[in-house]
């Protein structure tokens, strides 16, 4: 079993899902989230269903050791989170590894957060719910209305991929209440409000009351001036979810999650759920104000939050998926990749990505790695990829390669060919003036100014020079690399020197890092799809451009065969990449 | 046909609350038992849960599929057709009679005596006085299980203790005012203990969960010691609250 220790359990933790609803007439009341809005959020960042179970934390101050690999997300009150102390924000998906430390301390601004994780934690229902109601000895991890406490194991399952969501800031909901501040709490007039002369009415909707010390998942009482009913006790009728009880003392009671089913004191009305989120996020002594509305308007509000909730959601944290992205595109690091990758400033597809999706105009991409009498098929596959995806986004691609990958091309790509002993650079950059250059496994010149394999050997008698495009193009440049003797090496000259190879020292832009190149432009298009917001990596068929490379002779470029291989990676690595690249996207 | 008066309030932005008559008897109880079932089955998902009490209904709806306009009209339905054949109906619904074994005693019933004496009863007297009605399920609540029974014939009717007790054992049978209940699990309670019942009242294992619901009609029996202990009961659970 797969889950989260507790270290340390926290002031008050309790499991919550939706609730506890059809079982009133055995006298259980719902439980559930006191903040109803940050409880959906929770859920909705980790793609989870609508019900499934999180813990409510009041006020802070639990710490969770994870067993599992998976994502988990903090919404609702602020609170400093940490992972193996190191801070993260809320609001956010976050990735956890086995043995991480989870931290949450105290709420700075409001009271309760919720902790949800992919997949929900997987706790056995009672009556249909898992919402521990700590009064009814009903739910949460035992089932026994236990709150969480050191020591429990809250199980959930492994997740290995998931988008990096996050809620941004202008949707979130706002549980500011400060001691200068005032929640208006709106009000559905009902029950025995005819009990309470127009007067009461005036004086209970005109003035301010403090939330009292005794504030807790049955009900808030209030402080302020009292209220009185024509008529005292009445008989014990059913309360729903706010209603403000008015007991001998006159203090207002807004009954909450845990209230109790039937109860004999007056009630004037009942608060809007949705202004219930903002009093649990209340402290103590904050103010509330009533505001009296009609059910017709209370209709229209509940409708217009499922609207707008529909409307607006979370959306992919770019830096965040860019960092990711980064990660993954180095993780085998069969050429020391990863290694070098600390000398690129974190950001680089992002970057890259802004700069593809802001170009208007004409792309040359530079690729072809010669093997031989032919090429080999890294690089092309990512050509191709970048082609159709900058001919979605409106602008021009042409593929600029030497023969005889350019014979190929030719026949499906808008094709401009170069040569190894014809320098025509000047006059193909002044008739296309490009406004981007994007160089994808393309030989670079080392110090010497000649062009060398990853084995070493010389192989500028049958190089053509895209490095003069590079140095002198006057558009943003983007590089694409995975020995480091391709065009862009340039930019990171020392960290190849631990290499074993003749690196390139042309540079460029943007350098991106891969394990095998073709990758960094799948992985590339996975940022272009967030910021398009539209999935530049579907109908992506690895097989089939493969085939089209090795009918035209491609081999591979570590084995030199001519297999539908990259790399010596079969095609249902990289198809199954795409596929990884799409999760992360959010697609 | 009869168009009957009803009493319908708003109650919340997804409640509405109607109410049949301004004191409970068992003609209510089972008028309510009826109602409920008929607005339970004509409001189907939309109804979210229901609240049958003494002498109202909460009916909590779902406000994303239905209105409160649609809500009232399947109230006011229901009420009529209840009105129209209340009396078939009510003979349908299942308002059953739900027998309830009880060890009175002064060791069962730490109050027990005390009642008796400020009724200037016996204490037997008292016992076949609780036990000579048949009482209705009025409402169920305060906590999980427990039904609020009336009600209590007016000469053994006892006010709440002055300090309620800290612990009140599960099965605790007791008076409060005209009312009666059996404590469905230990709690804190200020009503008079009278003697202890074996019967779970409430089993979150069992099917149905509760062995009465509101409307129900309830009679308690008189049981020995060694029936109660033969029936699951325990009375070492009691011990030190006398």
């Amino acid at each position: 079993m797969t889950g989260f220790k507790v270290i340390q359990p926290g002031l008050l933790c309790l499991i919550q899902d939706a609730g506890r609803f059809g079982q009133h007439h055995v006298g259980l009341t719902v439980g559930g989230p006191s903040d109803r809005d940050s409880f959906k959020w929770a859920n909705h960042l980790c793609s989870n269903s609508e019900n499934s179970a999180v813990i409510e934390i009041t006020v802070g101050g639990i710490v969770l050791e994870s067993s599992v690999e998976t994502f988990f997300a903090v919404t609702g009150a602020s609170v400093p989170l940490t992972i193996n102390k190191i801070p993260h924000s809320t609001w956010t998906l976050h990735k956890v590894n086995i043995g991480d430390r989870i931290e949450i301390g105290f709420a700075t601004v409001g009271s309760r957060c919720y902790l949800s994780v992919a997949g929900g934690f997987d706790i056995a229902p009672v009556f249909g719910s898992c919402s521990t109601v700590t009064r009814e000895s009903i739910g949460g991890l035992h089932g026994d209305g236990r709150p969480i406490e050191a020591g429990d194991y809250l199980p959930c399952s492994s997740s290995l991929l998931a988008a990096p969501r996050c809620l941004p800031k202008e949707i979130r909901p706002v549980h500011v209440g400060t001691a200068q501040s005032i929640t208006v709490l709106r009000v559905i007039l009902g029950y025995q409000q005819n009990q309470f002369t127009e007067q009461q009415k005036r004086l209970f909707f005109g003035s301010e009351y403090a939330v009292s010390e005794r504030n807790d998942r049955m009900g808030a009482r209030l402080i302020g001036p009292s209220i009185k009913p024509s008529a005292g006790g009445i008989l014990s009728e059913g309360i729903c979810l706010g209603a403000i009880q008015i007991p001998a003392d006159g203090q207002p009671i807004i009954l909450l999650q845990d209230r109790q089913t039937i109860g004999g004191y007056p009630k004037i009305g009942s608060v809007l759920s949705l202004d219930l989120d903002k009093l649990a996020q209340l402290p103590t002594h904050s103010l509330v104000k009533f505001e009296s509305i009609s059910i017709e308007e209370a209709h229209n509000l509940l409708h217009l939050a499922k609207a707008q909730q529909q409307r607006k959601g979370p959306i992919v944290d770019i830096n965040l998926l860019s960092e990711q992205v980064e990660r993954l595109m180095v993780t085998s690091n069969p050429r020391g990749m990863q290694t070098v990758s600390t000398a690129i400033q974190p950001g680089s597809y992002k970057r890259a990505a802004e700069t593809i999706v802001a170009c208007k105009g004409t792309v040359f991409i530079g690729t072809g790695f010669p093997v031989r009498d032919t090429f080999e098929t890294d690089g092309p596959v990512g050509a191709i990829a970048l082609y159709h995806a900058i001919k979605r986004l409106g602008g021009n691609p042409i593929m600029v390669c030497d023969a005889p990958l350019a014979k190929l091309f030719e026949k499906s790509f808008t094709t401009q060919e170069i040569h190894f002993d014809l320098d025509e650079t000047q006059s193909i950059l002044e008739r296309h003036n490009p406004s981007l250059i994007i160089s994808i496994e393309r030989p670079g010149q080392a110090v010497d100014g000649r062009y060398y394999n990853m084995r070493g050997v010389d192989i500028s008698e049958r190089c053509a020079n895209f490095d003069r495009f590079m140095s002198l193009a006057t558009c943003p440049t983007i590089a694409i690399g995975d020995g480091g003797n391709e065009i862009g090496m340039g930019n990171i000259g020392d960290a190849l020197a631990k290499l074993d190879i003749q690196p390139s020292t042309t540079t460029c832009d943007e350098l991106l890092l891969a394990d095998i190149s073709n990758w960094a432009a799948h992985g590339l298009l996975a940022l272009v799809s967030v910021l398009v917001e539209e999935d530049m990596l579907s109908n992506w068929d690895n097989d089939a451009v493969l085939t089209f490379l090795s009918d035209g002779g491609s081999v591979d470029g570590v084995t030199g065969e001519n297999t539908l291989t990259e790399d010596s990676v079969a095609s249902s690595v990289s198809q199954r990449l795409v596929k990884d690249l799409q999760i992360l996207s959010g697609f | 046909m009869i168009n009957p008066t009803i009493n319908i309030s708003v109650a919340g932005e997804n409640s509405l609350i109607l109410y049949l008559a301004d004191n409970a008897d068992s003609k209510v109880a089972a008028q309510i038992q009826s109602v409920t079932a008929l607005i339970t089955a004509n409001l189907g998902p939309m109804l979210i849960d229901i609240i049958p009490s003494y002498a109202s209904i909460l009916v909590i709806y779902d406000a994303h599929l239905t209105d409160h306009f649609a809500v009232y009209k399947e109230i006011q339905k229901a009420m009529t057709i209840h009105a129209n054949s209340g009396d078939i109906l009510a003979s349908k619904v299942d308002s059953k009679l739900v027998k309830l074994p009880v060890y009175y005693g002064t060791d069962s019933g730490p109050d027990l005596e005390n009642l008796a004496s400020n009724a200037r009863l016996s204490v037997e007297e008292v016992i076949n006085i609780h036990q000579s009605i048949e009482y209705r399920v009025y409402a169920i609540g305060f906590a999980p299980g427990f039904a609020y029974l009336g009600e209590v014939d007016e000469r053994i009717a006892a006010p709440r203790l002055s300090t309620p007790r800290q612990r009140v054992p599960r099965g605790a049978v007791a008076i409060a005012d005209r009312q009666t209940a059996v404590y469905p699990s230990i709690s804190p309670g200020g009503w008079n203990l009278i003697g202890l019942c074996p019967t779970l009242m409430f089993d979150p294992n069992a099917e149905p969960t509760m062995p009465v619901k509101t409307g129900d009609r309830v009679q308690f029996e008189s049981i020995d010691e060694q029936t109660f202990i033969k029936l699951g009961g325990d009375l070492s659970s009691f011990g030190d609250l006398k």
